[in-house]
């Protein structure tokens, strides 16, 4: 209650100066970025590799603040209720803005009223792939396996509802066969699973990249628009049902109410920062991640799009966390 | 002789100045945050993370397993200390420990604690050079029937770790478990026992339980005695006694044993290793009752245990790029960081950093040992600080780590309800080492058995066709028949005393 | 002979029991499923009527077997130490490090033994400027020092 009150105060102070003063100044003191994650994955990299570009840039320190716990929910909620004067921002990936609305049947807060787009930093896209001791070399012999075998080939995910599950369950649908689904703590597990034996596939992202390389697994398709520059062998699963596509993708939030130059400065910074070549080349490596650069416009119905989405897909699979 | 090649090769990088003194400030600085209560490994290492984004990748691995064992090790000074366990690992090192401080042995118990160390990781360091391919299989033999039953063995070994009744033992762990289900459930994805609170949806983090059953409760329990000091203030000798040696290193022995093997099992595995070399040394004693009251092997087994485990948990991290603990996590982001996408191809594509670091982590474990001993004058010193001054200062380490585990005030507040449930339990005579256990192993256990039953179809009889899940589901057996029956003597025994 | 006593053990078994109850209370709305394909509600179950089974056995053996007596409670380092945690949860992040700091370290010391103001108002100023030079400067942890509303 208390550290209730004491926001609204701060907020009412603030909102005062807000309008005046902000524009010009702004950055005036140092600006905090809430991450969803624990240190060390591939969006808390990305954010303290972008923090580091835009302290060089904005001449305040850019902070990172790791709040992670229900898939987002947590950052996402302190973001949301924090005073939107560009001083708290938020660096998260798809999932909480656009699948947490719909399996959560409470929400702490709207994802798309509560939240500001600043811009979108990067995309990625997952990999799916076989145990090598699966007779399918490639995705349509794996589909005819899939429909022989009885009972079902089990698959690993990153967890039940999450964009592993989601987007494999967008698969069976396309491709009209029935799979197992084995949930695991995240893709590396579901992918270190699939190595073991225990599961026979695996949809996961850039965890699954270094035992893709070093042969542990067998890539049969990628789930991108166009195929993976890392993998440049491996066809898209578009390619067999045109249309199928799971991109993630990070970006960067403000809370609703921002005033909109703060918003725009902070997009600039962000597209200068994406433009450098060594950041491109490391977010790559953090996790095969491709710098995304889009107009506010086009983020805007990306977002909207993918909400759309991911909702069809959780009503039809009837995947929720209460 | 390829692994003399090998590690002379891996010297050859490690022994430059520069790498040298990396491994010196990482283990220093491990060692100093490490030894503030509540602030253990995992919170240790996220917290200096950055600090080596600036540097290449052979020093920044140099310097980070030097931040991760050396803070392992100052959790230990605070486990023996002030009852305070930084880690799971270090939850049974309080047992014998703090009650060897508590006995003027302070001194003993962490110079006992630093050499078991030492010679732990040295025997560790060796089977990484020699074994790292087998282990790494091993590793990869280990599915959810296995996990399983080695957390039912786990749970019956924890029961071993009580020293007062077995059924409120029992009792405990069980309710370990439950609270441990606190949180989303993985197989269905629906919340339990969460209250809608969003902070609770991915359970209650393992520091917040132990810092509020062990840390405050503890402070409570010395408040109460007044000025009558828990501790004994005179220091007597720093170094352990010949007998205190001669106890100590089979028991050495034994835990590096338990540790290298448990260590390299992702997931639990290390959890479970500082434990059952507890639990172990307990049940082939001679004389078990000395347990928890200052016995010098229920340091030393579970600190080589633990130890070994900590070096033994980089094979499959540096061999299969599975993150075993949240730590090799962190260090996964590190490489990351670095431009390392980690996996098996490390240790043939860059044989510097491979041998480099695992070289390097020997190097880290004999100047922790030079570091720490004569620091161990220092902490055993701190004791003599009046407990009005002490008790305010650990509260508040221990409130800033809780905090910056998730960078949540929530949780702090969750572990001061701990602290109270804490409070009850030491007054109705409940030990909470248990319960710690079972909080921890719950989730993995339950997990496993689900995922195993999905997979097999829900035909039970996979635990005991699989081999490996097999003999340990008969070792969990005989364990429990080990404990159970002598408790079923005594307890009829005492009750024929009360009708007389 | 077999008057009630009011043992450890006894209060303990009826802890251990409410626990249980508690736990089957809350958790009656999730499915439980079968022992071949177990719902999310299945193992709550198991553990918590385990709970009331071994909850009843304790207090029982609280009845016919003569335990250690409950040692009478100290309220004020409870309240004192737990007020003093739940103040710093609550202050720190909407009124800086510095005042949650104060906060902690004199609220808790109200819970010791003797209460010698000057001293604890320099061990708070003292913790409290280590804890900033440590946390915040050496560490980097993002917090803030002084009251954010006030700068």
């Amino acid at each position: 209650m208390a550290m209730q009150w004491m926001r609204v105060a701060a907020l009412a102070f603030l909102s005062v100066f807000a309008t005046a003063s902000f524009a010009q100044q702004y950055p005036s003191r140092p600006i905090k970025i809430l991450v969803s994650i624990p240190p060390g994955g591939a969006p808390d990299i990305a954010a303290r590799l972008i923090a580091q570009k835009m302290s060089e840039s904005v001449g305040q320190p850019v902070v990172i603040d790791n709040k992670p716990g229900a898939n987002g929910n947590v950052a996402g909620d302190a973001m949301a209720k924090a005073a939107p004067d560009g001083y708290t921002l938020m660096l998260a990936g798809d999932s909480l803005i656009v699948i947490n609305p719909h399996i959560y049947a409470k929400m702490p807060f709207d994802t798309l009223k509560d939240v500001a787009p600043v811009a979108s930093i990067a995309s990625n896209q997952f990999f799916l792939s076989v145990n090598p001791s699966v007779q399918a070399k490639t995705l349509p012999e794996f589909v005819e396996l899939a429909k022989k075998t009885k009972p079902a080939i089990p698959f690993a995910s990153g967890g039940n509802g999450s964009q592993h599950h989601l987007g494999m369950e967008m698969f069976k649908q396309r491709a009209g066969i029935d799979l197992t689904h084995v949930p695991y703590r995240g893709g590396g597990p579901a992918g270190n699973a699939t190595v073991a034996g225990e599961t026979m596939v695996v949809l996961a992202g850039a965890s699954n990249a270094g035992l893709l390389r070093a042969g542990k697994l067998r890539g049969l398709a990628t789930t991108g628009k166009t195929r993976s520059p890392l993998f440049p062998d491996i066809p898209t699963v578009g390619e067999f049902y045109p249309g199928y596509e799971v991109t993630i993708w990070l970006g960067l939030f403000a809370p609703a109410g921002t005033p909109e130059p703060v918003l725009a400065r902070l997009r600039d910074e962000v597209n200068k920062a994406l433009s450098q070549r060594d950041l491109a080349e490391k977010l790559n490596v953090t996790g095969a991640l491709q710098p995304l650069i889009t107009t506010p416009a086009e983020f805007v119905a990306l977002i909207r799009h993918d909400h759309e989405k991911y909702g069809k897909v959780v009503r039809d699979v009837g995947a929720k966390a209460d | 002789m390829e692994l003399l090649d090998n590690l002379v090769f891996g010297f050859s990088v490690s022994l430059t100045l520069q790498n040298i003194l990396f491994c010196f400030l990482g283990v220093l600085v491990g060692t100093l945050i490490g030894v503030l209560p509540g602030i253990g490994p995992p919170a240790t290492v996220a917290m200096l993370l950055p600090a080596t984004f600036y540097l290449s990748p052979v020093p920044a691995l140099i310097m980070l397993a030097g931040i991760y064992y050396g803070a392992q090790y100052g959790g230990s000074t605070t486990a023996i200390l002030v009852n305070m366990p930084g880690e799971s690992s270090s939850v049974v090192t309080c047992l014998d420990g703090y009650q060897m401080a508590r006995k003027g042995r302070a001194g003993a118990a962490l110079a006992i604690a630093a050499l078991a160390s030492l010679f732990a990781g040295t025997m560790a360091t060796l089977l990484i050079a020699i074994a790292s391919p087998p282990l790494s299989r091993l590793a990869l033999k280990f599915l959810a029937a296995e996990y399983f039953s080695l957390m039912v063995l786990g749970l019956v070994g924890s029961i071993v770790l009580a020293h007062g009744s077995l059924l409120k033992a029992v009792a405990m762990v069980f309710l370990g478990l439950l609270l441990g289900l606190i949180g989303t459930d993985i197989n269905s994805g629906a919340e339990r026992f969460t209250f809608d609170v969003p902070m609770l949806g991915d359970g209650i983090g393992f520091v917040v339980v132990a810092m509020g059953l062990f840390g405050l409760a503890e402070i409570l329990a010395n408040l109460e005695k007044r000025d009558r000091r828990q501790i004994d203030p005179s220091i007597g000798t720093l170094m352990p006694t010949r007998e205190e040696f001669r106890l100590a290193w089979p028991a050495t022995l034994r835990g590096t044993t338990i540790g290298a093997i448990l260590g390299v099992l992702p997931g639990g595995g290390a959890l479970l290793a500082s434990f059952g070399a507890y639990a172990f040394e307990k049940k082939i004693s001679r004389d078990p009752s000395r347990f928890g009251k200052g016995a010098v092997e229920g340091v030393a087994a579970p600190e080589s245990a633990n130890n070994a485990g900590a070096q033994t948990s980089f094979i499959p991290l540096l061999t299969l790029g599975i993150p075993g603990n949240p730590v090799m996590a962190l260090m996964i982001g590190a490489m990351m960081i670095q431009g390392i996408s980690p996996g098996p191809q490390v240790m043939t594509q860059q044989p510097e950093l491979f041998w480099g670091v695992i070289t390097s982590m020997w190097l880290g474990n004999v100047m922790l040992v030079i570091i720490n001993l004569p620091m161990i004058g220092i902490w055993v010193r701190l004791l003599k600080v009046p407990y009005r001054l002490l008790f305010p200062s650990i509260l508040l380490f221990c409130a800033i780590g809780v905090y910056s585990l998730n960078n949540s005030g929530f949780e702090v507040g969750l572990a001061a309800l701990f602290g109270l449930m804490g409070y009850v339990f030491y007054k109705l005579g409940c030990e909470p080492a248990p319960l710690v256990l079972g909080f921890i192993l719950g989730p993995l256990m339950e997990e496993n058995l689900r995922r195993a039953m999905l997979l097999s179809h829900g035909d039970p009889l996979v635990f005991v066709q699989r081999p490996i899940s097999a003999v340990l589901l008969l070792m969990a057996a005989a364990l429990l028949l080990l404990v159970v029956l002598p408790v079923f003597r005594k307890t009829r025994e005492q009750a024929f005393k009360e009708a007389a | 002979m077999h008057r009630l006593r009011i043992n450890q053990d006894f209060v303990a078994g009826l802890m251990f029991a409410g626990w249980g109850l508690a736990g089957l209370w809350l958790g009656q709305s999730y499915p439980a499923g079968s022992a071949l394909r177990m719902g999310p509600g299945y193992m709550p179950r198991l553990l918590c009527w385990g709970l009331l089974i071994l909850g009843a056995l304790i207090t029982i053996k609280g009845i016919i077997v003569a335990g250690e007596k409950v040692e009478r409670w100290h309220w004020r380092p409870l309240l004192m130490v737990s007020a003093a945690v739940l103040a710093f949860a609550f202050l720190l992040e909407p009124a800086g490090l510095l005042v949650a700091t104060f906060a902690i370290v004199t609220i808790g010391a109200l819970g010791g033994p003797e209460f010698r103001p000057v001293e604890v108002l320099f061990l708070a100023a003292g913790l409290a400027l280590g804890a900033v030079v440590l946390f915040i400067y050496g560490l980097n942890l993002p917090l803030a020092i002084w009251p954010p509303f006030l700068v």
